[in-house]
């Protein structure tokens, strides 16, 4: 197979080309690189050339085929120590990639907004206890994974948020990525 | 399919859960170019005594 990214090579990192591995099927390429990062690419020519190619991203990719996930999760009344958690269990036959995360404290009461509204946020995989991602700020946080945090079909992941300020608190939970 | 279904399928692209103050959840599914979205009120939501106290899907 000959592949040509005509106008395409100087926006693609070239190393993935020598160090990556390779996958081919049809109309489809994928090219995934040592970090985990994966590129896909589609052609109306077999061989990937002329102005019709286009290589993106995975998540880009993702979002053009419809197979890209937003999972939010939101509540409130939450004292010190309390927590919120978004849930969901992976489909049979698919893989769960998160690319990124956000969280959000803040105050119920307009005179409780000059506080110092701290809150952890994590990444959970709930079958296997473990978990993946934990970050902290005050206000919230947020974070955006090169390298994909995944999960396995029938595994559980939960998005979790803890209130560690000493007022009461709403506490909100973004998650994004894709399915494949 | 009942929202449920889609939600254990991985057939949406957004899914938003709001936590009530009983601990029950009411979970939000959209996917684009269906216009349609799904709520469902999930009591122990993926738990062993999960139950839909109620649907509704809406057009938009």
């Amino acid at each position: 197979m000959r592949i040509i990214f005509r106008g395409l090579y100087a926006a693609f990192p070239a190393a993935a080309l020598h160090t990556g591995n390779l996958a081919y099927a049809t109309d489809l390429l994928v090219l995934f690189q040592s970090n985990g990062a994966a590129w896909v690419g589609y052609s109306d020519y077999p061989d990937y050339q002329g102005e019709k190619a286009g290589l993106y991203p995975q998540p880009e990719w993702a979002a053009k085929e419809g197979t890209d996930k937003n999972i939010y999760a939101y509540g409130t009344n939450k004292d010190f120590g309390d927590y919120i958690t978004g849930s969901y269990t992976v489909p049979t036959g698919k893989t769960l990639f998160i690319t990124g995360f956000s969280f959000i404290i803040g105050a119920e009461t307009p005179t409780d907004y000059d506080h110092f509204l701290y809150a952890w946020g994590d990444i959970k995989n709930f079958t296997t206890g473990v978990i993946k991602v934990r970050l902290g700020g005050v206000g919230g946080g947020s974070c955006t994974f090169p390298k994909p945090i995944t999960f396995s079909a029938g595994e559980k992941v939960e998005f979790w948020v803890w209130n560690i300020s000493n007022i009461t608190c709403a506490l909100g939970v973004t998650a994004w990525g894709y399915e494949a | 399919m009942t929202g449920l279904e889609k939600l254990k399928s991985g057939d949406f692209n957004d899914m938003s859960q709001e936590e009530q103050l009983d601990g029950t959840v009411i979970v939000t599914l959209s996917k684009r170019g269906e216009g349609k979205v799904y709520k469902l009120h999930v009591k122990d939501l993926y738990g062993e005594h999960e139950e839909v106290l109620w649907e509704k899907v809406e057009e938009v």
